[in-house]
């Protein structure tokens, strides 16, 4: 315990020193962390003082309806995400079928899709006028029965399309990562190959099946245009209504905070399901279980199923999006704002993108140089943004945003008789703080993952070469976090590019982005209309996913990655 | 003139009651290595950090070349001490090639001189086809010998070297140290070396400091060091000892096995400890001896064999793998050391901290 500290902290406190005086990194970051945990305070507040009257009000009318289907939405999608996820990983883990390889990431690929684009895709594909049910009904007749997709079940199946990639993803890694000694271990104990899987690999993964879910979960609470346009009420919707056709913001906090509950329920969930457990295999034994060669018929369904859902799940909705844009193209349905809609977001996301890079580094920096045990804590709770819906954040923002507003206005007509407007939620400003909110977690985690790998000694080492303390922060910081400030870049870029509800809530006024004019179109069923801007964020869309595929496990990163954890600081 | 010196050198971290390193002074010459030994938290590694810059003193001085680099008002950086460091961790550049980290320091050279040097280098740690290599497609020994280079090419001064081969396998680590040792005695470099192993500061150094709780016990040539501590926390450290409980008469000193010359005329009635390395001690088969076997352990080249005595002690001696002892044999107990080393018993030993100075020695018989 002497030697630790006595290598690491004082070091910190010296190089600092030396290039920026004082403590003022670690008290930026506990600035930073602080004001985005201002609007989850908030709503957690209104959660503590709730007003009688709405709650009665909300009682009477639409509480108990939102709550079931809450709890329905989350049932169906997590047992969907669940089956889903963990057993496509189990299939392309610990077996060889043709195509394998290729369908390893191509599963990935429905992250890129929106919940909302695919919803009113498949409205557009599977609804009464759409192709399918004009064939079906060609086919047998005017009154034969069609399942409705405009139904709970059309949105559990939508949603667990877009959302077990989630779940796939950390499971497969999980498996991949079980060495076959374990497995051996387990066969000689006496289990048959049936036993292994639950006895053995399905616990060892659990871990990492709880947060796939947990995070599936969380997007599915946090979703507003799938549920919107499916007629589903759910919390984001019943918080758009209030807000904009009751401009009742004290009830849409309250119904916020409900939300915040489930969130936190979730939170909770994960936490216990993925225990105390941190299931590390052995180093340096990782010897992965081979996969098992599948022949004959077996071969073909396991390709058959893997295609079934990349078709449906990815293929089919970006097919059907390119046509609807290639067949309105120039005509009468086609949008010159489009070009408007696309700057909008653009410059929304690469300005909150850049903002969120730059307080992921003065708050990775400051916590690293700090060695208060108050700022993990604060910063911990900061980047619970991430788990909250956008509409959660929006209610949480408005709030104290409007109040600063308000309270500047006031004061300025009343000592200088001039107007200050709605200085902040005029304009994007209060827009970009919720993003802020929202995905500050993701860049800054993105960030600390690559810093984590810069130890103190690599500095000294800098240092003892002749290099000055600005030297080393050009000629190994830079170089070395290069990689992850870009890719904290690109996610929250996605992220924002993406994000509908927040944004709807929040605009100024007539600022309209892609997903916004997505809403207003697939609210109004023009789906042929919405194809363009939808497509415009898949393609955004792709961005992570293809950054996620090209950190896929190979030979050479997993020896990169050994190299990385020997390199890991005494902090760690 | 010494190269490096400090001097008095005092630093204490807060929250710590006592100083990690304390009043601490050490001069090295021209092309001297030495090996600063101690445990976990003795304050070894804040010399070298002392020295090289990463920390300031809170009292006491630091020169490099005759020049100050540190007292307890200023201290100059790192990056202009002409200072070399090999970590413990290589701590090698993982964005830059093996050729890129050689030059890291080389900043201030002309190109032409850059590439002489780096051929040089790598010449020397024999990883001249090694140059465009990144760090971690490298073994152990070879980003070991990276990291020495990086830390040459610049000529410094002085280089310090944080337990270079502790993360390296037994193996290896010999081979490193015979390579290392070469290299530097080639270069003719000043080398502080930081170890808790005695086995590898006896080999490279030519002079031992031992340092507990932050103080500098016992500075002195391998030799003495091992044969003549100066405390028992030297002795132990630097391998096994028996401390025998003996008495001073008027012949000498009297213990359970034997009467040993009184090094420094210590009053008679005084109570003592000699000091007696495991191979030091004698053993013979004899039914009426004082010894009882109580437990053998072959370790290959000798064995452990454990003695009691009838007072009670026990004594741990290494003897030749040849003798066969029995547990629970009678042996005749003596012992040859070559340097009698004699400690005060009323003196309370504490771990950590040095009281003891009550030991003193004669010279070989």
């Amino acid at each position: 315990m002497h030697m630790s500290q006595a290598t690491t902290a004082p070091y910190h406190r010296l190089r600092l020193g030396l290039w920026l005086q004082g403590d003022l990194w670690p008290v930026a970051a506990g600035a930073i962390a602080l004001l985005v945990a201002t609007p989850i305070i908030v709503v957690v507040s209104s959660l503590a003082t709730p007003s009688r009257d709405i709650w009665a009000h909300l009682w009477r009318t639409y509480l108990l309806e939102l709550v079931w289907h809450t709890l329905l939405l989350i049932a169906g999608v997590g047992l969907g995400v669940l089956l889903l996820g963990t057993g496509l990983a189990w299939l392309v883990t610990k077996y060889r079928f043709p195509g394998r390889r290729l369908f390893e990431w191509l599963l990935i690929l429905p992250m890129a899709m929106p919940a909302y684009v695919m919803g009113f895709v498949f409205l557009g594909i599977f609804d009464y006028t759409g192709p399918v049910q004009q064939t079906w009904r060609w086919l047998f007749g005017p009154k034969t029965w069609f399942p409705d997709i405009a139904s709970p079940g059309g949105v559990v199946l939508v949603m667990t399309l877009v959302l077990y990639p989630y779940v796939y993803l950390l499971t497969r890694t999980a498996f991949s990562e079980q060495s076959a000694g374990t497995v051996e271990a387990a066969r000689a104990l006496g289990l048959g190959e049936l036993g292994v899987f639950w006895r053995v690999m399905l616990p060892l993964a659990r871990p990492s099946i709880a947060t796939g879910l947990a995070l599936a979960l969380m997007e599915a609470l946090a979703d507003f245009g799938t549920v919107g346009i499916y007629g589903y009420s759910t919390f984001t919707v019943a918080i758009y209504r209030v807000w904009f056709g009751l401009f009742n913001r004290e009830a849409a906090a309250e119904l916020a905070s409900v939300l915040l509950f489930f969130t936190f329920g979730l939170l909770l969930l994960e936490r216990r399901m993925r225990g105390r457990a941190h299931f590390s295999q052995t180093e340096g034994g990782l010897r992965p279980v081979p996969p098992r060669l599948l022949a004959g018929w077996r071969a073909w369904a396991a390709t058959g199923l893997c295609g079934c859902i990349v078709t449906a799940a990815f293929l089919l909705p970006v097919a059907q999006l390119l046509y609807w844009t290639l067949s309105t193209l120039g005509g009468p349905e086609s949008d010159a704002r489009y070009v408007i809609f696309l700057t909008n977001t653009v410059m929304l996301a690469a300005v909150t993108a850049l903002i969120a890079v730059i307080a992921a580094v003065v708050l990775a920096y400051g916590l690293r140089l700090s060695r208060s045990r108050i700022l993990p804590s604060i910063a911990r709770f900061a980047s619970m943004g991430y788990a909250l819906p956008g509409s959660v954040i929006a209610v949480g923002v408005l709030i104290p945003l409007s109040f600063i507003d308000h309270t500047l206005d006031d004061f300025l007509r009343k000592a200088f008789g001039i107007s200050s407007g709605l200085l902040l939620t005029g304009s994007i400003a209060g827009l970009v703080f919720a993003y802020l909110v929202r995905f500050l977690a993701v860049s800054s985690q993105t960030l600390e993952a690559s810093l984590v790998k810069i130890t103190p000694s690599m500095d000294m080492a800098a240092r003892s070469l002749g290099t000055s303390p600005w030297g080393v922060l050009q000629r190994v910081h830079l170089p070395l976090l290069r990689g992850g400030l870009g890719c904290a870049a690109i996610l929250v870029f996605v992220d924002v590019m993406k994000e509908m509800p927040a944004t709807l809530l929040l605009r100024p006024f007539g600022y309209d982005t892609l997903a916004v004019r997505i809403w207003q179109l697939t609210s109004e069923s023009f789906w042929e209309a919405a194809a363009l801007p939808a497509l415009t964020i898949v393609a955004g869309g792709m961005l992570p996913v293809l950054l996620l595929i090209r950190r896929l496990p190979t030979a050479v990163m997993r020896s990169h990655a050994m190299q990385e954890r020997r390199d890991e600081p005494p902090l760690a | 003139m010494s190269l490096l010196s400090l001097e008095q050198l005092t630093k204490s971290y807060p929250a710590q009651p006592l100083p990690a390193v304390d009043h601490l002074s050490l001069e090295l010459g021209k092309g001297e290595i030495v090996a600063l030994l101690g445990p976990s938290g003795c304050g070894k590694t804040t010399t070298l950090r002392l020295i090289a810059g990463f920390e300031r003193p809170d009292a006491g001085v630091v020169e490099i070349g005759g020049k100050a680099m540190a007292n307890g008002r200023m201290s100059v950086p790192p990056e202009r001490r002409g200072v070399g460091v090999v970590f413990q961790e290589y701590t090698l550049f993982p964005h830059l090639t093996v050729g890129e980290n050689i030059l890291f320091g080389l900043r201030h050279l002309t190109t032409h001189e850059r590439t002489q040097r780096l051929r040089e280098m790598l010449e020397m740690v024999g990883l001249g086809a090694f140059a465009r290599r990144y760090p971690h497609e490298l073994s152990g020994g070879q980003q070991q010998r990276v990291a020495l280079a990086r830390a040459l090419a610049p000529r410094p001064a002085v280089l310090l070297l944080d337990e270079p081969f502790s993360n390296l396998d037994a193996d290896l680590r010999t081979q490193m140290l015979h390579e290392v040792y070469a290299i530097l005695r080639h270069l003719e470099t000043t080398a502080v070396f930081v170890t808790h192993d005695h086995e590898e500061a006896f080999m490279v150094a030519d002079r031992v400091g031992i340092l507990n709780a932050g103080r500098l016990e016992q500075l002195g040539c391998p030799e003495e060091i091992y044969h003549r501590p100066a405390t028992r926390f030297v002795a132990r450290f630097v391998g096994q000892a028996n401390f025998l409980p003996g008495r001073v008469v008027r012949t000498g000193i009297e213990t359970d096995i034997g009467t040993f010359p009184n090094p420094l005329d210590l009053p008679e009635g005084a109570a003592v400890e000699v000091m007696i390395r495991p191979h030091q001690l004698e053993l013979r088969p004899d039914a009426t001896g004082n010894g009882l076997v109580v437990s053998r352990r072959f370790r290959g080249a000798d064995a452990l064999v454990v003695v009691q005595l009838p007072s009670g002690v026990t004594l741990y001696s290494h003897q030749p793998s040849t003798l066969r002892f029995q547990a629970w044999e009678r042996v005749s107990v003596g012992a040859k050391p070559c340097h009698h080393v004699v400690f005060s018993a009323s003196e309370s030993w504490r771990e950590g901290v040095n009281t003891d100075h009550a030991n003193r020695e004669t010279t070989p018989a």
